[in-house]
């Protein structure tokens, strides 16, 4: 039984958190980069007129950040809703924007299936997401326009060619998203400015030091900007991490429960059978203290080797899933994916530990209830 | 306490003072013992006998620390056990007192050895000293044979020997002996009271037993008849034919 829901813990903590890092990978990867330079209206949406959110000097942010040698990329962003069409139909879409050159590095997550993905080189090719592409049957090659008003409120569109169908990790991105290179939307919005800085570094965990160090440099070279982290943005991320969370603890406490009844009972009939063999040490001169001990020694050993052969168990069972390459649909993911089932430390020890403690309480009350059992009755059942 | 009383030069090693039981039996209440005076000298080799329900066990019990008495009180070596709690009587009893029980009361998962080692483990002896002391009471029961063996390997006079070997170990001043021969056949009856009286003679133990077999009771230096939990005296009542 312990062993069982140790492996299982194991089993499913590492599933979820392959689940859980892969979106986080694709959420910073595709959306929100690690850092967001914005102004401070930008976040706080307090200003009516988008015009007011731009941040007209951004190159000299990006070049003081390119000086960084923890930062991949650093590039300008806009993001805009414009109605997209393609033949006679036409659907509000939103556009992003990317630098095709400073943040290539990011192409690989946008998982082009169809195409190629954007170049500098060709500033009139767009980027369709899977889903909306779909819904316009927009196909590679295909001519479409992308109609907006700029920051003044005229009304501008452009005509471009469809390079390439793209389809992340998160369908409702795909359904919705046209990428569109930063300089052609700057054009199409009549303006030299972007809302965003976004900052892709080298390694995640840099996310703090690096913001750290950009503050103070950011209240000098603009000081109307305010500068966030993924996880400040990341709204579906910290919602899918949070309920994975609860819903591992859950199911974590389920299955203690379980052996904690479980070892409580086996413990509770192995006193029951050995009724007189406390009575005959309690006879002996055992103390009432060390027949407690004896018994939760019994459980610590029963918990440790349920423990070792669970963790075993799940390694292998882990392993074993990984080889298979089973396909599974995760919710609001616009593709199957492979069940992944990572072998996380962290979780073979919290299995670990917590499976230890719950034999060992579990053992307590009837261990309490041997120690206190009358000698001379314990001495009549047989041996 | 168990300081003040390894030095302790005393005649009577148990003596049991006006010692009542009484068990609550749902609603109703049962007097097992009621009355008892009983003493114990040094070295004797003295038996309680009496019909089925006559207390004899309940006697043992109490005279053994295992149980408490509903009122009187038992003095073993001269001090009250009266006051005494319950880790104290578990440490005079680890120390002063030996069992042998009717149905032996191995512990079935240990060899002979470790059976008769574990009373010395309570009185936290070296693993060596454990393990020679162990080896030499089994010889003196004459199982040199079977130290290895499990409880269910060996014979039923077997097991008796190792219960025997497992109470003399640690040298106690007594042993109390519930009805000792009653699961043996004759001829290994015989051969445990003869093992029972050696020791009390060459050891200088003092030997308590219970039975209601009259042969048994003839080897007795003196026997306590009880009689519905009441000590029988012959002068005061009249003679009574032990079964």
């Amino acid at each position: 039984m312990i062993a069982s829901a140790v492996a299982c813990i194991i089993l499913f903590e590492g599933f979820t958190f392959n689940m859980v890092e892969g979106l986080r990978e694709t959420t910073i990867e595709t959306q929100t980069g690690h850092l967001q330079i914005a102004s401070q209206s930008f976040w706080e949406k307090k200003k009516l007129r988008p015009k007011d959110n731009l941040i007209p000097n951004y190159t000299k942010i990006l070049a003081e950040l390119n000086r960084d040698k923890r930062i991949k990329y650093a590039a300008g962003r806009l993001e805009f809703f414009g109605l997209l069409s393609h033949g006679d139909e036409s659907i509000s879409t939103r556009v992003t924007t990317v630098d095709p050159f400073k943040e290539r590095s990011r192409n690989k997550y946008f998982n082009f299936r169809k195409g190629r993905e954007l170049s500098h080189k060709r500033p009139f090719e767009v980027a369709v997401g899977s889903g909306l592409a779909k819904k316009l049957s927009i196909e590679t090659g295909s001519q479409v326009t992308v109609l907006t008003h700029t920051y003044d409120g005229i009304v501008n569109a452009m005509d471009f060619k469809v390079s390439g169908i793209f389809q992340t990790d998160i369908a409702e991105f795909d359904d919705n998203t046209l990428l569109m290179p930063l300089k052609t939307a700057q054009r199409l919005l009549d303006t030299k400015a972007v809302e965003q800085i976004v900052i892709g570094l080298n390694s995640s965990r840099d996310t703090k030091s690096v913001m750290e160090s950009m503050a103070p440099k950011l209240s000098s070279l603009a000081p109307e900007t305010d500068i966030k982290t993924w996880f400040q943005l990341a709204t579906l991320y910290k919602q899918v991490s949070m309920f994975n969370s609860v819903q591992n603890t859950i199911i974590q406490m389920i299955l203690m429960t379980l052996v904690l009844l479980s070892i409580a009972n086996t413990v509770g009939m192995s006193i029951m059978e050995r009724t007189g063999e406390i009575g005959t040490l309690r006879a002996l001169g055992e103390q009432r203290a060390s027949v407690v001990v004896q018994f939760l020694f019994e459980g610590f050993v029963l918990g440790t080797t349920g423990v070792l052969i669970g963790t075993l168990g799940g390694i292998g069972f882990a392993h074993f899933f990984n080889s298979l390459n089973i396909p599974i649909v995760f919710p609001g993911a616009s593709s199957p994916i492979f069940i992944k089932i990572a072998v996380l430390f962290s979780a073979m020890a919290k299995a670990g530990i917590s499976g230890i403690v719950i034999t060992v309480l579990a053992a307590l009350l009837p261990a309490y209830r041997s120690a206190k059992m009358n000698i001379v009755q314990a001495l009549r059942h047989n041996i | 306490m168990i300081v003040q009383l390894k030095d302790r030069v005393c005649e009577n090693i148990v003596q049991a003072v006006d010692v009542g039981r009484k068990y609550s039996l749902g609603l109703c209440e049962h007097q097992a013992l009621l009355g008892v005076n009983f003493n114990l000298k040094k070295n004797d080799f003295a038996a309680i006998a009496g019909p089925s329900g006559s207390g004899k066990s309940t006697l043992l019990n109490i005279l053994g620390c295992l149980e408490r008495p509903s009122n009187g009180d038992v003095l073993i070596e001269g001090i009250s056990t009266q006051k005494f709690n319950t880790f104290e009587l578990a440490e005079f009893r680890a120390h002063r007192l030996g069992f042998i029980f009717q149905t032996f009361n191995l512990i079935p998962t240990l060899s002979a050895l470790e059976n008769v080692e574990y009373p010395l483990l309570l009185l936290k002896l070296k693993a060596k000293d454990r393990r020679l002391q162990a080896e030499e009471a089994l010889v003196k029961v004459g199982l040199e044979k079977f130290l290895k063996s499990r409880p269910n390997e060996m014979s039923g006079g077997q097991r008796q020997r190792v219960a025997i070997a497992r109470a003399i170990v640690k040298k106690p001043v007594l042993i109390l002996a519930d009805e000792p021969t009653a699961n043996l056949d004759q001829k290994t009856a015989r051969e445990i009271l003869d093992l029972m009286q050696r020791l009390n003679v060459e050891d200088g133990i003092s030997v308590l037993f219970s039975s209601h077999d009259g042969e048994v009771l003839k080897r007795a230096s003196s026997v306590t008849y009880l009689v519905d939990g009441q000590v029988w005296n012959p002068k005061e009542r009249g003679n009574l034919l032990v079964a």
